[in-house]
């Protein structure tokens, strides 16, 4: 396989085969699980060299492993990056890039329409370790106004959390480029099927894995990608990246390793210093998973975009998100920018107010009332009292979140099901 | 769920599963467990009594293992399921219900060669008896019957591919000597072909192909149709006569329309014992959930490979189904409209050598020996599988020197046929 060349290859054929390989020891065709905390060095002077980064290989399950790091090249190869780290959680891909970019004192700008708990750990980082954060309406104009001489980085969604909508990436891209910022991307409710940041100018992309990249709803995990694409190197204002490690033998990463020196210093800092690494058994499920996630996504898309039109000419509702509806002010931008599809979350906000939707998360019977999103399984959930519960009124109302709105994540199954599940459940 | 009949594509995500009671958790718990606690000694007594139904220890029952078998039989049109370690483990545990020793049934010619195998040889030592029929004419099938043939079996797709098996004219033949029909449905899956709409009586699956479709786990299941009244047939003493095991109980009477598939959990899985791992049910369940996803796409796939090769300077000859003017084309559309599969065979013009440089040269397809993965795969059964065989053997096989089997992948397209073209070319 390593003869012929993976940068050709089709979406669908890095899907299933970026990344692994079979197994030189065992032929295995299917990535192993590598369920092992400790790998054994050759000799002494072997384990002093991966210790000190002098050669590749594998010490210890906390840092670095053979099954994440099949599922970390596959994610690199579909994002179009460099490299990538697994973690345990979309959590802590958020905070493992922050704290990489920024020290106290320095500030990073942060969309303000962005999945909540994203918005929680921002505000905990600033309270608790004083990383400041300046929020922006996710438009280039918004951002670049707050743009300050200690921002390290710019944060925002592709597609936002929960309505669907698509942000003006390259736009975005342009001011960051402008600024010379790194523009950070949470990729997670597009994927790389629907949409690749890298390509659109963002120089970090991140991913909730637990949602669409698992698929099933079956594990938790976040991946971090590097694009590659800005340059550290001597750049003081990111000294845990481009300053000498004393710890390495004055390690200077953006030297060693000009092409990945964020996931370098990421990794180092983030898996063997902080230490949320991901479960060997969780990156094979959620390789697993990546090989159907094109086939998914283009009927998790279809079958969204249906729902929405049939749920916006339905009476019950009052208002739907997704920007597939030729009426939505985002419609033109969202298929400028993502024109494969735009994933299945979105928001309904029924007339009935809470009362209605209280009645609905009743009576829906294929629907599970959760809080996950991104599974083959169709999902629905109740934004104010759960997820958003803690955000001000004002806050909901810039969501776009109230007592009567619903987030919906839609799944695989036959739209005349999922149609049928929601016209009895609006009539009950 | 809310549709009185859901559909195809809801059933693959959510029959035989629900939140769990305990938890709430939405996605199937792995009961990674040997055993299940009683809640008293006449609960314990009751469950190993089959008075009633609930877990008692992994090698019989689990439930994760029980939500894959609800969801299968659902998908099959069903009416309950055993699932197991293997395939080959399936079928050995429904001949265990249905054959005694003398005991004869009628297999087609053209089957997967792990089960050719078990018949010709395991089967031996228990004196079940093995007589084989050509599924291309289905009088065969006829004229093979005696008093002592207790089932026929078929593959409704049949390996290494590119036949289909006029499945209704078989089981006409079954149902007018009143035997069961048995179908291996493995290759189509039952997004291609729902064998009980057909006349099938049982049906069984290697998991490890299309189903769980990753190439990651082992397993087999059973799936009883409802369909053969075994009530008073002395034939079949495992389910018509009362059973010592369980203080004299008949089965067939018992459990009516889903006694086989108790007989084979109760009877052969209990003391035979090739029981699934509730992990390997886990990620087979969770390949099940992109089952019609992934067979349209194998299926359109195979059809645009086969149909390049079909042109190709160095191929002889394609066997593939969904190929008009294929000898099976007419049953395919009969029988699979949305596709033929996604394993057929070649034939190379350049004979043996050719087969071996194929193999060789493939870099995007991988040389082994499983089907259904959502890889490409490869193999030269003339070089490998059937290597021990002489040429007139291997030919009678149908594992001719020049063959090689394709299962096609869900690769992009071009991306399959760049890797056949530049291994053909080199």
């Amino acid at each position: 396989m390593s003869n012929i060349d993976p940068a050709s290859w089709g979406l669908n054929t890095l899907a299933v085969h970026a990344g692994a390989s079979p197994c030189p020891a065992t032929g295995a065709r299917i990535t192993p699980i590598y369920q092992t905390n400790g790998f054994v060095f050759d000799d002494l002077d072997h384990g002093a060299d991966i210790f000190n980064l002098k050669r590749a290989g594998f010490s210890y399950s906390r840092g670095a492993n053979p099954t994440t790091a099949a599922l970390e090249r596959r994610i690199a190869a579909l994002e179009g990056g460099t490299g990538a780290i697994a973690v345990a959680s979309g959590q802590s891909a958020l905070l493992l890039i922050v704290s990489t970019l920024c020290a106290t004192g320095d500030r990073y700008v942060s969309a303000n329409r962005i999945f909540g708990g994203s918005l929680s750990l921002s505000k905990r980082l600033e309270s608790r370790f004083g990383i400041g954060v300046d929020w922006a309406a996710p438009t280039a104009a918004d951002i670049e106004a707050v743009i300050g001489p200690k921002t390290r980085g710019i944060f925002i969604e592709s597609v936002i959390n929960p309505t669907g909508e698509v942000v003006d990436l390259p736009g975005i891209a342009a001011v960051a480029k402008k600024h010379n910022i790194p523009l950070v991307v949470d990729n997670t409710l597009a994927t790389p099927a629907l949409l690749r940041p890298i390509e659109h100018g963002a120089d970090i992309v991140w991913h909730s894995a637990s949602k669409f990249l698992a698929g099933s709803g079956q594990a938790i995990g976040g991946l971090i990608v590097d694009g590659g694409s800005f340059n550290f190197a001597g750049d003081g204002r990111f000294d845990l990246i481009s300053g000498p490690w004393a710890e390495y033998d004055n390690l200077v990463i953006p030297d060693a390793y000009p092409k990945t020196a964020f996931m370098t210093a990421c990794r180092l800092i983030g898996l063997r210093e902080f230490g949320p690494g991901m479960a060997a058994t969780t990156a094979f499920l959620i390789l697993m998973g990546c090989e159907t996630l094109p086939l998914r996504m283009r009927k998790h898309c279809e079958n969204a975009e249906a729902l929405a039109a049939h749920l916006a000419a339905h009476p019950a509702i009052d208002a739907v998100s997704l920007p597939s509806l030729p009426t939505s002010p985002n419609h033109n931008l969202a298929r400028a920018v993502c024109p494969d599809g735009l994933g299945s979350i979105f928001v309904v906000t029924l007339r009935g107010g809470e009362p209605g939707a209280r009645s609905a998360l009743k009576q829906l019977k294929l629907f599970s009332h959760l809080v996950n999103i991104g599974e083959t399984k169709s999902l629905v959930s109740h934004p104010a009292s759960t997820t958003h519960r803690t955000l001000t009124a004002d806050e909901r109302e810039a969501f776009g979140i109230s007592g009567g709105t619903l987030r919906i994540s839609v799944g695989l199954e036959d739209i005349a099901d999922l149609t049928a599940d929601w016209d009895q459940a609006l009539a009950a | 769920m809310s549709a009185k009949h859901p559909g195809f594509s809801t059933l693959a995500i959510h029959a035989g599963a629900s939140p769990d009671a305990a938890t709430g958790a939405r996605a199937t718990p792995i009961y990674q467990t040997s055993s299940f606690v009683f809640d008293d000694v006449d609960h314990a007594a009751s469950l190993f009594g089959l008075q009633a139904f609930g877990n008692i220890y992994t090698r019989i029952g689990n439930p994760t293992n029980a939500v894959l078998e609800e969801r299968v039989a659902a998908l099959e049109g069903g009416t309950a399921a055993l699932a197991v370690a293997s395939g080959h483990a399936a079928e050995f545990l429904t001949f265990h219900c249905l054959m005694q020793p003398g005991d004869e049934f009628i297999a087609a010619k053209k089957l997967y060669g792990g089960s050719i195998n078990q018949f010709n040889n395991a089967y031996k030592n228990f004196g079940w008896n093995v007589v084989w029929a050509d599924s291309d004419d289905p009088s065969t099938f006829e004229a093979a019957l005696t008093e002592r043939t207790k089932a026929i079996f078929i593959e409704s797709i049949a390996n290494p591919g590119g036949v289909i098996v006029d499945i209704e004219a078989i089981a006409k033949i079954a149902k007018k000597a009143n035997i069961p029909l048995i179908v291996d449905n493995t290759m189509a899956t039952p997004y291609l072909i729902k064998p009980f709409e057909f006349g099938a009586d049982i049906v069984i699956h290697s998991l490890t192909k299309f189903l769980g479709g990753h190439g990651n786990s082992i397993g087999g299941i059973l799936v009883d149709g409802g369909s053969f009244n075994w009530v008073g047939d002395k034939r079949y003493p495992m389910l018509s006569a009362p059973r010592p095991e369980y203080n004299g109980m008949v089965l067939g009477e018992t459990f009516g329309n889903f006694a086989f598939a108790i007989a084979a959990r109760v009877l052969s899985l209990r003391d035979l014992g090739p029981a699934l791992s509730p992990f390997n049910a886990f990620l087979l369940l969770t390949g099940i959930e992109t089952l019609p996803l992934r067979m349209q796409r194998h299926c359109d796939n195979a059809l645009t490979v086969a149909t390049h090769l079909s042109t190709h300077a160095a191929i002889d000859w394609v066997n593939y189904p969904g190929l008009p003017g294929d000898r099976y084309h007419n049953l395919a559309k009969r029988y699979s409209p949305k596709g033929s599969g996604a394993v057929f065979t070649i034939g190379l013009k350049g004979g043996y050598q050719a087969g071996v440089k194929l193999v060789t040269n493939l870099k995007l397809f991988s040389h082994l020996a499983n089907i259904g993965d959502t890889r490409s795969l490869v193999i030269h059964p003339a070089s490998t599988t059937h290597k021990q065989l002489t040429d007139a053997q291997r030919s009678a096989a149908g594992a001719g020197s020049e063959v090689v089997r394709l299962s096609i992948g869900i690769e992009d397209a071009a991306d399959i046929i760049a890797d056949l073209d530049q291994a053909l070319a080199a």
